[in-house]
């Protein structure tokens, strides 16, 4: 079977490179046939990678332990359900998922071009998504290979483990989203290419691609969010975003195709903003490639590090490379790309679109910078440094603050020309309730300039999110005569392109709120209890009650039993465990939750000591789960906007006269 | 139709309390981990590390903070023990001053670029407008907002089909 996974690969090179060849003659001859024979070969690749996905599927259920790739992730006693999810814990196997997942978004680009094969833009397309499968394939043939056999032909009793961290349900879902993310910017980046090399650089690629942008950008979402919700619930520390270079890598394309996604709007709208639209698409493949480099290249330290190997140079090669053809064709299609921009006035929505274009780049630019910084400051100074968790918040904090800033102002402006009469009473109810909720807030006794500029924003944004639900309501029930309770929802899905923003915007509110009260308001404490003591935390008080401990399949567990008290009521027991895996040097802390719309109670347990004494580290995180009930919303309101309308059936439309 | 006055003279009389220091606090070992990296090699801030090393460098931090010595005190130990790269962000002088620069410099110039673009483009909008204008057009601009909804609405309608 291993055999048969390398010879899938071979293949699957092999067809690609042809589709490059046989398309590059299509172009330059001009002859069908050759595209024909093209498309052909990019519909082999994705046949081939499916096999070879397949193979390495059945290569971990099957403990085939003589395979390199699968001895250092997997073992007998792992769950099924891990062992094949170890399929992305590694950099080979992530680079095959990589490939075989951009082979599959290739076969449905080649499905939705079947009739489109005259189209001149056409071959250009298949000829960027054959060419960067080529890349990766390449790797994996060559230096990378999932399905290499462990020298000397030596087959291990057992493979040495998944590492602990990654036995999650987690991470099933988040880095296969994340890198479905990833490869699906591929395609409007293919689209964009070949709408500048043959010069048909109107909206057109947009709309095309627009599902595919919106979708990529929900998917890297949700892979963002996912990991977030991994390493609280994994790492133990009580948090959710650390600034890892690695967290780092994904957050910053998601800047940029957020910046995207906006601007891209302006285009199909007014049809400007055509050259800076073709130079956020650049930029965010670019980074999707960078963020797919950083995880496993090692040159930054990590705590994503689960299997670094020299593939940078290679990557650095890539993104090079990328970067360059997009200069390159952005510059030769400058004329091309250039329109006579006009705008009604210096106070239209399309400017704020523009300023929340700048505020989302400088937000990258900074994330990047702080990132890179440690190598920039040894190559300069000599000096090793490290960037992390203090400096990312201080110096992004003000940045996302002005964020949130115009994506209140941004309904609030009308396309187009706002008038002074209109300003005035589009703002009077959003600041007034902004004005009015900051100080409740203040008088409940929020303090702190961030987090409450942070929540008064929110309420901002809230508000005016909330008028334009209630102005739209109010106009169709009064077109229609339908209740508002009837023409809310009506409302919402049949304008759902428009309203998904505004609910994803929402969604952003409740994420922000829930990450400013659980940063600026988190108690915590630790202490080392013998049975029957306690300890507090916050309005909370923990009784540590007993020891216990069992054994798993790969693990024992130590579990402790907290009983939990609040303002001196019972209201549950707390178990948080620690974990000793039979393949790992270092336990693990299993964290114990009690979730509530206001607050989690967060336990771990770091140490063990003699006779049963525990060390016990336990938090009040405030709002927490706002983060994951707005991060929802704000996926939600992605995938509502690009719902599609269908047509209803024998539902009769007027013949155009001519 | 009036601004909302008397809330914005509330917001910032808020905004303007904030500005009184809090009152000083007891140092607490978070508040050193959350500055410091474990040297475990995980790539964590103390603070969020949970390995055997963490336990045994925060055993060291309470030690510091019980013996009377300053946040600044016990940060200059582990500099001296282990350089800067146990700072979990670079001390503001000298070269990493970029660090925090770099950003602030770019959504200035960012911003600057924007405004110019704009200013650009709505002073082109503005000689399209005086070329083509017409007393209908005129009147046009001044349509009741309800009925600009409206044709906001169908507009979007007809842009989703």
């Amino acid at each position: 079977m291993s055999q048969f996974g390398s010879y899938t690969i071979y293949l699957a090179l092999a067809f690609s490179l042809a589709s490059i060849v046989a398309l590059l003659l299509g172009v330059s001859k001009n002859d069908f046939r050759y595209l024909l024979s093209g498309r052909r070969s990019l519909a082999f690749t994705a046949l081939f990678t499916t096999l070879a996905a397949a193979a390495m599927t059945y290569l971990f259920a099957a403990d085939r332990f003589d395979i390199e790739y699968v001895y250092s992730y997997s073992d007998r006693a792992l769950p099924l359900f891990y062992k094949l999810t170890a399929f992305w814990a590694g950099q080979r196997g992530s680079l095959l998922f990589w490939a075989w997942v951009l082979s599959l978004f290739a076969l449905v680009v080649v499905y939705n071009t079947r009739q489109d094969l005259e189209n001149r833009t056409t071959p250009y397309i298949y000829l960027v998504l054959g060419g960067t499968l080529s890349f990766f394939l390449y790797l994996l043939a060559t230096i990378s290979d999932p399905f290499a056999v462990i020298p000397g032909g030596v087959v291990p009793p057992d493979g040495k483990g998944l590492n602990p961290l990654l036995q999650n349900p987690g991470m099933i879902f988040h880095p296969p989203t994340l890198f479905l993310g990833y490869v699906g910017f591929t395609v409007p980046f293919a689209y964009a290419v070949a709408a500048m090399v043959t010069g048909k650089v109107d909206e057109t690629w947009l709309r095309k691609t627009r599902i595919w942008n919106v979708l990529s950008w929900v998917f890297l979402s949700i892979g963002i969010i996912l990991g977030g919700q991994w390493a609280y619930v994994e790492l133990g520390w009580g948090g959710y975003w650390a600034w890892d270079p690695v967290e780092n890598a994904s957050f910053i394309p998601w800047l940029v195709a957020t910046a995207f996604i906006h601007t891209a709007i302006i285009q199909e709208r007014r049809n400007i903003m055509r050259v800076w639209n073709m130079v956020l698409i650049v930029l965010t493949f670019v980074l999707c490639i960078f963020g797919t480099y950083l995880v496993r290249s090692g040159i930054l330290q990590s705590v994503h590090d689960f299997g670094a190997t020299g593939l940078g140079g290679f990557f650095l090669f890539f993104m090079f490379f990328v970067m360059l053809v997009g200069i390159v064709l952005i510059s030769a299609s400058y004329r091309d790309l250039r329109t006579d921009h006009s705008l009604e006035s210096f106070l239209s929505r399309e400017s704020t679109f523009l300023f929340n274009n700048v505020v989302l780049l400088a937000l990258a630019f900074s994330t990047l910078f702080g990132t890179m910084f440690p190598l920039i400051s040894e190559a300069v100074t000599g000096n090793k440094l490290t960037v992390s968790q203090p400096f990312f918040n201080r110096v992004n904090t003000p940045l996302f603050l002005s964020l949130i800033l115009i994506t209140g102002l941004c309904p609030l402006i009308g396309w187009r020309k706002a008038s002074t009469d209109n300003l005035k009473k589009n703002f009077l109810m959003p600041l007034a309730a902004m004005g009015s909720g900051t100080a409740v807030l203040f008088v409940l006794g929020v303090r702190g300039v961030y987090p409450l500029l942070a929540f008064a924003l929110s309420i901002f944004v809230a508000a005016t999110i909330g008028r334009e639900f209630w102005s739209g309501t109010r106009a169709r029930a009064r077109l229609t005569g339908e209740g508002a309770l009837v023409a809310f929802p009506r409302l919402l899905w049949n304008m759902r392109r428009r309203y998904g923003g505004f609910v994803a915007h929402l969604g952003m509110v409740l994420m922000v709120i829930g990450i400013t009260g659980s940063n600026a308001y988190k108690v915590e404490n630790q202490a080392t209890l013998q049975k029957g003591q306690s300890m507090s935390v916050g309005e909370y008080t923990l009784r540590y009650d007993r020891l216990g401990k069992y054994s798993d399949r790969n693990r024992e567990v130590y579990v402790a039993t907290l009983a939990v008290f609040r303002e001196g009521q019972p209201v549950g027991v707390i178990r948080p465990e620690k974990r000793f895996y039979s393949k790992a040097d270092q336990p693990t802390t299993e964290v114990s939750l009690r979730s509530t719309l206001l607050e989690d109670l967060y336990v771990t347990m770091p140490t063990i000591g003699d006779r049963t004494v525990v060390t016990v580290r336990a938090a009040v995180n405030p709002l927490v789960i706002w983060v994951w009930i707005g991060a929802f919303i704000m996926v939600g309101g992605g995938v509502m906007a690009v719902i599609p309308r269908w047509k209803r059936k024998g539902e009769i439309r007027e013949i155009p006269e001519s | 139709m009036r601004f909302p006055r008397a809330n914005i003279v509330l917001l910032f009389l808020v905004l303007a309390a904030l500005i009184v220091p809090p009152a000083a606090m007891a140092l607490t070992s978070s508040e050193v981990e959350g500055e410091l990296m474990c040297d475990c090699g995980c790539g964590d801030v103390l603070v969020n590390c949970t390995c055997d090393r963490s336990e045994e460098l925060r055993a060291i931090i309470n030690g510091m903070i019980q013996s009377g010595k300053t946040k600044e005190e016990i940060l200059q130990i582990f500099v001296d023990q282990f350089g800067e790269v146990i700072l979990s962000a670079p001390p503001r002088r000298g070269f990493n001053l970029v660090a925090y620069g770099a950003p602030a410099a770019g959504l200035l110039i960012g911003t600057a670029l924007a405004v110019v673009v704009v200013r650009r483009w709505s002073a082109a909008g503005r000689r399209e407008e005086d070329e083509e204008a017409s007393p209908d057009e005129a009147v046009s601009e001044s349509l009741p907002e309800d009925v600009e909804r409206k044709i906001d609405e169908e507009l979007g309608r007809i842009e989703e089909d």
